[in-house]
């Protein structure tokens, strides 16, 4: 049975008629090897979300990986340029014919809000977000990303899986095949999607692609619960209960025919999980059991429904943090309400367009990072605030917004293993290319592994004759962010 | 020091042994980055032949020259950067005017036995590209090899399965379905020695066998029916493709021409549809529209193309000859002895193709093409005619040909589906060439000029943002949510619609329309309003009507729920009549425009017809009625989503770390020199593009090619043992397995090749076997060598059992159809869809499941969509079609119980399913045996039957349905 397709997992199957000595030290002379060879995690079949020990001692034990589709603008909010405000309305220097995306550049345009010194350690942050500027003393920024492609959708693919194309496991899916869960009643990978809708690549965000599907995310959020996970109304709870009855003798019967397949005992045993599941579903939504307070920190009454819509998926995404959720993406904004309307794509109208977008981020954020951290759970988890790429320190040139700009931008981590009010990196005088400590996404990428405990140049999958890794061949772990 | 140096190498010259002084001295000193290893600046010393070849910068072995040598020069350099080696202290003076002596002395060196290995690339000798084995005598047989195997380890082979395993396993092996009760009983009593195999015939001739065994090799190719990337717009025609898989499959077309259609099937039978549709195959995986033709960035466009000539290039190495040839985009291979430039030769094959729609057969088209025009302009006279007659005047909307639109970038008529469109040419006029009484399309800016022919000007445009939606259509187009404006729906009878979605505009031809009709002086008349759903944003459009260069109407800023009325006088003078659509300034999301009842009305008074005009025009609607239908009949000619190719393709060069933007030197189209079958040159740079391609496709399909027979009868053992004999079956390289049985593989390489590359002759000997039949079980009750067997060999490579399976997604879905009795077995012709589709700059696909036959096909049939995942399919392991699939991952989550639980589809089917039963049978009990000999082809034992008794009469017979389809036993193969 051609299960997940790894010669332990036949040695595995045939545990019944082996002594379980000789599968460990089988485990065990697999480490042996060289320090450069690939690790291919061992998965039990039965038990694709068992915690797996990571390669070295961790920092972090889970990720929240905050996702702002569209491209936020950086220099509209967290990257301070002074010399935007002094040069307001002039040409960029030395930007000669600079085409971008949508073409031909006008003007500088100064940041669309006043940055203020924030925190004890006085980071210049915009007006844009308020409440997250609060939290200044608890971020790392790092203001010299860079991304591959500046068109939304293969940008969103190397943010989110590494590479630009179609067809790779996501972050989250190489995270939870390396590492599994903490807890065993739930998915190990959950992607959180606004309450407006998808990103631009949608599922491919959490998809397993070639890794097993065990690892992809299951999409859910406040508002719309896990898929078919409830059983259908018109089947009374005592019908349920006697078909599962029924279905576990037809299983154990055929089990006893066919003695010692793994395989088989997994299956069954993924039906008991699926009603655990059930249970822990419906109690992780279920919000009403948080304080007055909480609501009101995060803004769940809002009387903007984006707003208090998002402001739920933040509790929801510390919900699963604390249930031991190996890793949550919380996505803020959607494509399909398209350009500048559902998300933070500012070409046109950026002073409207953000105006609108702000606010629905700004409060529940900051409550979700001020509640973490209230309940200590930055300690364990790593908190990743990112976005595909940034935007031009101009307007395009008979508009008032601003262009994709890959080759400069930031995003920010908080919580374990990294240092608090810090700053990596930086672009230029006016935000438009990083310019010292040049930093890649794959290096991001390797940073957080590296923080879970992983080598982000050993983890990895055989594929079409080839070692897959999440961060191809490149990537280096951003030392100076780490504590 | 030099002279003193000089001095001393000379002092020293006596004969010098190669073996005992020089050897060791570059073994020790020189090995290490010049060896078999790492061969810095080229240059080998571990070994005579490479010695003497020298390196990057020529012979470093100058004989009987020291000072001329560079080796020595390296030596006794001076600079530190330069003097070798490079850490560590220098050579002695004594090694140093023993290196001298001896190459003065000629440099002699004895080849011995390491020199004559270390020359051998071991990697040529990897038994993949060796030739296939010949000469199997008449003893050989899979179970002649199995059976070897196995006894070597004192294995045997497991009992034979019983006929109620054996019949559910060959049937879903050959055909993806199960089969029904009535055969399998039927088999399981047959006593004829041979029901077996006449069981293995009929499954081999069935249709089905064809639909089975396309998914798999649709698998490799990444077959779907979008394109995948950012804007994954519809490839309406891609079907056609994987209908002639399925139908070559079934047709037994010879393995090795089905592989050199799929590569150059156009350049082998132009003419013949097949073969065209065929060259589906290259076209078959992702394209990226915003890369290739949206983006303003030519560094994009060409990042574009190379990622596309990878795809194509890998796609077709890897899935007939199993190289993972990708590697070697960036640098040499670093396993397979494949280099960079041999990649890009390989580019160079294909840098003339392009992914694309096309006609399957040019004669064809330009024939309805043709008649197509030919039957509009009798239409349009007939109905000029008819006006002037009945004075009903005439429906402008008429004049465009039903149910398309006219494409205004190109002024051609389309059924396709357009989306938003921002790097268009504006303002230019596209002359209509079959619409008669129609000049031209364009999409109006507002700013530049727009010239009619005559060289007046039009005036008075709005400005615009120059981007445009849709075609101008005699119809409502896609986007469009209300046909109503006031109280009059212009969708019903006796009305017309022209939709102008902004930016638009059209120019009709006064001056034909009446030599058509004899109208002089007119009048226009019509309603303009939106067509857009009233929940769309709000938004403004303008609406502006030109007789000639002279405005004559304008509404600007016309509001969702406000009209206009057109009624302006038309002199008999005018040339053309011009109608604009234009966005009002806030970008023309939901400016769909649309004039009810568009007409030209003469402005005589309406005179009584005679006797005679009363029949002439009775005559006339008759034959207006008959070309309408004619029109409406002809067919559009048949598309199919392949490879368009450009006869002169452009110079292919390399890309160094596979960077479009760093070329490096040309290349010219050519295989790969690892498969030494036949010379790897495939043309020179002035070669035809397809000429190349028909030249690969041969060099593939060579009867001496060492991999392409081997890897598909690898592939086919694959799926009837749910493991190949090599286990990464698109992997032959140093980095993929070993064979198990590499002589069985050749037999089966060669019994391929001798049967005329028949597939199904393989299929029948690889199920015939004993290997094949044996039990899947572990059979520990049974047999004693189990656990020796479990210990020995737990991944069972040496088949001593066959090996369980699980259905994959699209097995599991055909079967409980097949069970619920709601199979729609239709063949062939455009997938289902099962989604919603909303059009938007990238397309929104939404899944839905409603209950309807058309759904409920087989599911190769799927319109299979890249970028949204179908969730019931992607849960049960159906692979994402960006990557090339050999073989599928298998997994057992919650998710999939859930699904197989709670989904809409398993409800309803189940609902179905229990329908079946109370309509075949009578009673409970008759229910029940019925159900369990459906899912399970078996019949209930008296444990079962007494357990699900109670459950049916408590909850039903859908409980029990539900249940069964859930069990492990139905989604197992023994």
């Amino acid at each position: 049975m051609n299960h997940l397709l790894n010669r332990r997992h036949f040695l595995n199957r045939t545990v019944t008629g082996l002594s379980s000595i000789a599968l460990t030290s089988l485990l065990k002379q697999d480490n042996l090897l060289a320090n450069d060879s690939p690790i291919r995690p061992f998965i039990d079949p039965s038990r694709p979300y068992a915690p797996r020990p990571p390669h070295f001692e961790p920092k972090a034990k889970q990720v929240l990986m905050i996702f702002c589709s569209g491209a936020m603008s950086h220099v509209d909010t967290w990257d301070y340029k002074p010399e935007l405000f002094k040069r307001h309305d002039t040409p960029m220097p030395g930007s000669g014919n600079l085409i971008t995306f949508q073409g031909e550049q006008g003007n500088l345009i100064k940041p669309i809000r006043d940055f203020k010194p924030r925190g004890q350690s006085g980071k210049m942050i915009s007006d844009l977000l308020p409440n997250l500027a609060e939290m200044a003393d608890d971020m790392c920024f790092i203001h010299s990303m860079t991304a591959k492609s500046n068109t939304h959708g293969p940008a969103e693919n190397q943010m989110g899986t590494g590479y630009i194309l179609d067809g790779f496991p996501s972050a989250g899916a190489w995270v939870t095949y390396a590492l599994g869960s903490e807890n065993q009643n739930f998915p190990a990978f959950v992607a959180i999607p606004d309450p407006r809708g998808v990103p631009q690549i949608g599922p491919r965000h959490w998809g397993s692609a070639f890794l097993p599907a065990s690892f992809q995310g299951t999409a859910f959020n406040a508002n719309k619960p896990i898929p078919n996970l409830a059983r259908p109304e018109s089947i009374s709870d005592k019908a349920e209960r006697d078909t599962r009855n029924f279905l576990k003798r037809l299983n154990d019967r055929h089990l006893e025919q066919n003695p010692g397949d793994s395989d088989l005992a997994a299956r069954i045993s993924s039906y008991e999980l699926a009603a655990r599941m059930q249970l822990a579903a419906v109690e992780i939504n279920d919000l009403s059991t948080e304080s007055p307070a909480t609501r009101a920190l995060y803004g769940t009454e809002d009387t903007n429904v984006n707003k208090a819509g998002f402001a739920k998926n933040c509790i929801l995404a510390r919900r699963l943090i604390e249930r031991g959720v190996r890793f949550v993406q919380l996505f803020n904004g959607s494509y399909a309400m398209g350009e500048g309307v559902g998300n933070w794509d500012g070409h046109k109208k950026i002073h409207d367009q953000y105006a609108v977008h702000a606010p629905i981020l700004d409060q529940p954020c900051a409550a979700l990072l001020k509640d973490m951290k209230a309940r200590g759970l930055l300690k364990d988890t790593l908190v990743v605030f990112v976005t595909e790429f940034g935007r031009m320190p101009t307007f395009q040139k008979g508009a008032n917004g601003r262009d994709h700009n890959p080759k400069g931008f930031t995003v920010w981590l908080s919580g374990a293993g990294v240092k608090r009010a810090y700053s990596h990196g930086a672009t230029d005088d006016f935000g438009y290319q990083a310019i010292e400590n040049v930093t890649t996404i794959y290096d991001l990428h390797a940073t957080m592994l590296h923080l879970l405990g992983l080598n982000h140049e050993r983890l990895s999958f055989y594929n079409n004759g080839i070692e897959r890794r999440l961060t191809d061949v490149h990537g280096h772990v951003v030392k100076d962010i780490l504590t | 020091m030099k002279p003193a140096i000089f001095l001393l190498f000379t002092a020293s010259a006596v004969a010098v042994d190669f073996d005992r002084e020089i050897r060791p001295l570059l073994q020790k000193h020189c090995v290490e980055c010049h060896g078999e290893k790492k061969q810095k600046g080229e240059l080998r010393l571990d070994a005579k032949s490479f010695a003497l070849k020298g390196g990057h910068d020529g012979p470093a072995i100058v004989a009987g020259k020291a000072e001329a040598s560079p080796l020595f020069q390296r030596l006794t350099s001076t600079d530190d950067n330069e003097r070798m080696p490079p850490k560590g202290e220098p050579l002695s003076a004594a090694q140093i005017a023993a290196v001298r002596t001896w190459i003065d002395a000629g440099a002699v060196w004895p080849e011995n036995a390491a020199d004559k290995a270390a020359v051998v690339d071991k990697r040529l000798q990897h038994w993949s590209v060796q030739p296939v084995g010949t000469g199997f005598g008449t003893s050989a047989s899979i179970d002649a090899f199995i059976q070897a195997s196995l006894s070597a380890k004192g294995l045997a082979m497991s009992p034979e399965a019983d006929r109620r395993t054996l019949i559910r396993r060959l049937s879903f092996d050959l055909t993806g379905l199960p089969p029904t009760p009535e055969r399998v009983e039927q088999f399981v009593r047959d006593s004829d020695p041979g029901a077996y195999e006449k069981l293995a015939d009929e499954l081999l001739k069935s249709p089905h066998y064809g639909e089975r065994w396309a998914r798999h090799w649709l698998d490799i190719a990444h077959y779907a029916d979008t394109h995948g990337f950012e804007r994954d717009q519809l490839r309406p025609n891609a079907w056609h493709y994987r209908d002639y898989v399925i139908e070559s499959l079934n047709a037994d077309k010879p393995y090795h021409e089905f592989l050199r259609e799929q590569i150059a099937g156009d350049i082998i039978r132009p003419e013949d549809e097949q073969a065209v549709i065929a060259t589906g195959f290259l076209a078959a995986g992702p394209w990226d529209f915003v890369g290739h033709v949206e983006t303003k960035s030519d560094m994009l466009r060409r990042a574009a193309r190379a990622g596309d000539l990878d795809d194509m290039v890998t796609q077709v190495i890897t899935a007939t000859m199993g190289i993972t040839i990708n590697c070697a985009r960036c640098h040499d291979h670093k396993l397979d002895p494949i280099t960079q430039q041999e990649y890009y030769q390989l580019w160079s094959v294909f840098a003339g193709v392009k992914r694309g729609e096309r006609e399957v057969s040019a004669e064809e088209s330009k024939r309805l093409a043709d008649e197509k025009a030919r039957l509009g302009k009798a239409l349009a006279q007939a109905r000029a005619q008819i006006a002037k007659l009945a004075g009903e005047g005439l429906e402008l909307a008429t004049l465009l040909p039903k149910d398309s639109g006219i494409d205004l970038r190109y002024g051609t008529v389309t059924k396709d589906k357009q989306g938003y469109h921002r790097d268009i040419q504006t303002n230019r006029l596209q002359k209509l060439q079959n619409v008669p009484g129609v000049k031209w399309v364009f999409v109006p800016d507002g700013k530049g000029v727009v010239t009619l022919d005559y060289q007046v000007e039009v005036k008075g445009i709005p400005a615009t943002s120059g981007h445009f939606w849709d075609t101008i259509a005699n119809r409502p187009l896609n986007a469009q949510r209300s046909t109503k404006l006031g109280d009059t729906d212009y969708s019903t009878k006796g009305h017309t619609i022209l939709a102008m979605h902004a930016n638009s505009g059209i120019t009709f031809d006064l001056i034909k329309l009446r030599e058509q009709s004899g109208l002089e002086a007119l009048r226009l008349t019509g309603l303009v309003g939106f067509g857009a759903s009233k929940e769309a944003a709000a938004s403004r459009a303008d609406f502006t009507v030109f007789v000639d260069a002279e405005l004559k109407f304008q509404k600007l800023k016309l509001r969702k729920d406000e009209t206009a009325a057109l009624d302006l006088a038309v002199p008999a003078s005018a040339k053309t009549l011009t109608l604009v659509a234009t966005d009002g300034g806030d970008g023309i999301a939901s400016d769909l425009l649309f004039i009810g009842d568009l007409k030209l009305v003469t402005e005589a008074a309406e005179s009584r017809l005679t006797d005679a005009e009363t029949v002439e025009l009775k005559k006339l609607r008759a034959e207006a009625q008959k070309l309408e239908s004619d029109l409406k009949a002809l067919p559009e000619p048949a598309k199919v989503y392949a490879i368009v190719s450009d006869p002169q393709p452009p110079v292919i060069k390399l890309q160094r770390r596979g960077n479009p933007e760093d070329e490096g030197a040309e290349v010219l189209p050519a295989a790969f020199t690892w498969a030494k079958h036949a010379p790897s040159a495939l043309g020179e740079n002035a070669t035809p593009e397809g000429q190349r391609r028909l030249a690969l496709a041969n060099w593939i399909t060579h009867s001496d090619n060492p991999l392409t027979a081997r890897v598909i009868v690898n592939r086919l053992w694959h799926h009837h043992f749910g493991q190949g004999l090599v286990t990464t079956p698109s992997d032959f390289g140093l980095g993929g397995s070993l064979p198990s049985h590499p002589e069985l593989l050749d037999f089966l390489a060669r019994e391929l090749i001798t049967h005329g590359w028949s597939l199904k002759h393989v299929h029948k000997l690889i199920v015939m076997s004993k290997a094949y039949r044996q039990e899947s079980g572990f059979g520990f009750s049974r047999n004693n060598a189990a656990e020796a067997a479990t210990t020995l060999d737990s991944s069972n490579r040496l088949l001593w059992r066959q090996n369980p399976r699980r259905l994959d997604a699209e097995t599991l879905r055909d079967t409980v159809l097949a069970v619920s009795g709601k199979l729609n077995l239709a063949r062939g012709g455009p997938g289902y869809r099962d989604f919603h589709y909303t059009e938007a700059y990238a397309p929104i696909y939404d899944y839905i499941t409603p209950d309807q036959p058309e759904l409920w096909r087989r599911s190769i049939y799927r319109f299979i969509v890249r970028t949204t995942p179908h969730q019931f399919m992607s849960t049960l392991d159906c692979p994402d079609p960006a990557n090339l699939t050999p073989a599928r991952v298998n997994t057992t989550t919650a998710l999939q119980a859930l699904t197989l639980s709670n989904n809409d589809f398993m409800l309803q089917q189940a609902g179905h399913f229990a329908t079946r039963l109370e309509r075949e049978t009578g009673s409970h009990e008759a229910a029940i045996r019925r159900a369990f000999a459906l899912a399970f082809q078996r019949a209930p034992s008296a444990a079962e039957l007494q357990a699900a008794t109670p459950l049916v009469t408590e909850q039903g017979l859908f409980a029990l349905c539900r249940m069964l389809l859930n069990a492990n036993e139905f989604i197992y193969l023994d």
